[in-house]
């Protein structure tokens, strides 16, 4: 449930990129098909009749135009999903060094005591750690 | 070269045509060129507008989600306390907040500014917490901090897009490409500035610790690490103290009151610790976040002398004064992050390296004060998500 909160941010950009990347890979696609059949019929008509202008030079452009979408067509699809990212909880007894990495909760904050160890009984029983896992901080400095 | 008028076959501008078809075409050239490069620089004036229309529309979404994570979890505390807000005056008192300015001191004559400047960030403070105190009279001393530290974000991407939108409209009044082109080439950074604000309100929400507050957690594991039983003081507002015994030496360790998102006020927390003990201190140690350069690792761990302490130079400027007045060493531990790092909830490389910047810390500790001496242990930056 916390978690949901906690990662709403990052499942909302997911989303929107993949929506995005689904838009733009599904348009460069459908131009390169037509675009790629439309050069080769109008190529092989040229071979047949000989190789007339503009003709010639329509069909370059036609043949630059598929290139072009499926560069970009394969550049959308290659494109990947940030990863989800969770907000984990490390709780450490300070007695018996007993460990638990359990998602994090809303409310909870580094040092909190969290009453008895399960192992020992210890009341040191504290949360050490709290941080962000998995996530792809996709910066220009990292 | 295709001829753009094609009056019989085989004819071609560099042929023998008439001498008036011949002009027609060059004629036709030269305007199709013209409108080439004409159409180009408008074409270019349109792509980078259209580029930094994309990211203003991602400035003012970011800007207006900001203020309605402000609005809800003002709300939610209210309705916590079982109050009932006018809604329309809470937005009304927000965007006040938001759109609020703080007027740098005069710079003309330096004199006395840092005084001047921390008597008007003091002042800025307290007006924030008691405009949110005003709203929701009920909240606790943290929720006051993280919703202050929340405002505070909300009014910086505020300034930030309405900055940026003002030239972008001045570019396009004046249609001027130059403009355009400079405020192209500062987007990226911009953006990248625009979502590390961002991520920070997802950890001011749920008050888990930034990549910033790296500073007071190194402080708090080092007293958790050398103490089983203890009691923070208040040294000052906001502000605690911390007494560990350490290798046969007494460890002062300050940081700001957690777990709430609060910087405290460390330079008046070292000059009362001074009184205190009488000018008596071995040295000082501060530890701090630090934007890391293209090709450092995050959470690499470094060491040096000075005071690492950012913001806006107030207290550095203080720190360093009472240190060479009286003649303590300092001494400073940096944990490597991105500014995107330094504001998003902390890393997991960055949680790892706490335990090597303690294990710093103890090293300089044991290697630069002598036994029985009085060492000041800072952790400086936001204590949002750790206690004590």
């Amino acid at each position: 449930m916390v978690r949901n909160k906690s990662t709403a941010y990052s499942s909302e950009n997911t989303s929107s990129i993949e929506q995005i990347r689904r838009k733009w890979a599904l348009l460069f696609t459908t131009i390169a098909i037509i675009s790629t059949i439309l050069a080769l019929t109008m190529l092989v008509i040229l071979l047949y009749e000989g190789i007339k202008e503009p003709y010639f030079m329509i069909n370059m452009i036609l043949l630059s135009l598929a290139l072009f979408s499926t560069y970009n067509a394969i550049k959308y699809y290659r494109v990947k999903q940030p990863k989800p990212s969770k907000v984990m909880s490390l709780l450490r007894c300070y007695e018996c060094n007993y460990r638990e990495l359990r998602e994090a909760k809303k409310g909870e904050y580094v040092y909190k005591n969290m009453g008895e160890c399960p192992k020992c009984g210890s009341n040191r029983y504290y949360i050490e750690r709290i941080y962000l896992e998995r996530e792809e901080i996709k910066t220009r400095t990292s | 070269m295709i001829p753009l008028i094609v009056f019989k076959e085989g004819y071609s501008v560099l042929g023998n045509g008439t001498s008036l078809e011949s002009w027609g075409n060059i004629l036709l050239w030269v305007i199709v060129l013209t409108l080439l490069t004409y159409g180009n620089r408008e074409l270019e004036i349109w792509r980078i507008t259209k580029d930094v229309e994309r990211y203003l529309k991602f400035f003012k979404r970011t800007r207006d989600r900001a203020i309605s994570v402000v609005l809800s979890s003002v709300r939610e505390n209210a309705q916590k306390y079982k109050r009932k807000l006018d809604l329309r005056l809470l937005e009304d008192r927000i965007s006040q907040l938001i759109e609020s300015v703080f007027i740098q001191p005069e710079s003309k004559d330096p004199f006395k500014i840092i005084t001047k400047l921390k008597h008007l960030v003091l002042i800025e403070d307290k007006r924030l917490g008691n405009e949110i105190k005003a709203l929701v009279p009920s909240l606790e001393d943290n929720e006051v901090e993280n919703l202050k530290n929340m405002v505070s974000v909300a009014r910086e991407l505020n300034s930030i897009y309405k900055m940026l939108e003002h030239y972008y409209r001045l570019a396009r009044k004046f249609k001027n490409l130059w403009l355009l082109i400079q405020l192209q080439s500062l987007m990226p950074f911009m953006s990248e500035e625009i979502k590390a604000l961002e991520k920070s309100l997802d950890a001011f929400k749920n008050g888990y610790p930034l990549g910033d507050s790296v500073g007071p957690l190194v402080a708090s594991r080092f007293i958790f690490k050398h103490t089983t039983e203890f009691k923070p003081t208040e040294i000052v507002e906001n502000t605690i103290m911390v007494e560990v015994p350490f290798d046969a030496r007494r460890v002062y360790v300050i940081k700001a009151k957690g777990p709430s998102g609060c910087t405290g006020h460390l330079d008046d927390a070292i000059s009362e610790l001074i009184k205190e003990l009488k000018g008596k201190i071995d040295l000082i140690v501060t530890v701090d976040a630090s934007v890391k350069l293209e090709g450092e690792k995050t959470g690499s761990v470094v060491d040096g002398v000075g005071v690492a302490i950012g913001g806006l130079g107030v207290e550095k400027f203080n720190i360093e004064e009472i240190a060479t007045t009286n003649n303590i060493p300092l001494y400073a531990v940096v944990v490597k992050m991105s500014a995107t790092e330094a504001l998003s909830i902390m890393s997991k490389d960055i949680a790892l390296a706490v335990d090597t910047a303690v294990e710093r810390v103890e090293r300089i500790i044991r290697e630069r004060s002598k036994e029985g001496g009085n060492i000041v242990l800072v952790g400086v930056g936001n204590t949002i998500g750790v206690y004590p």
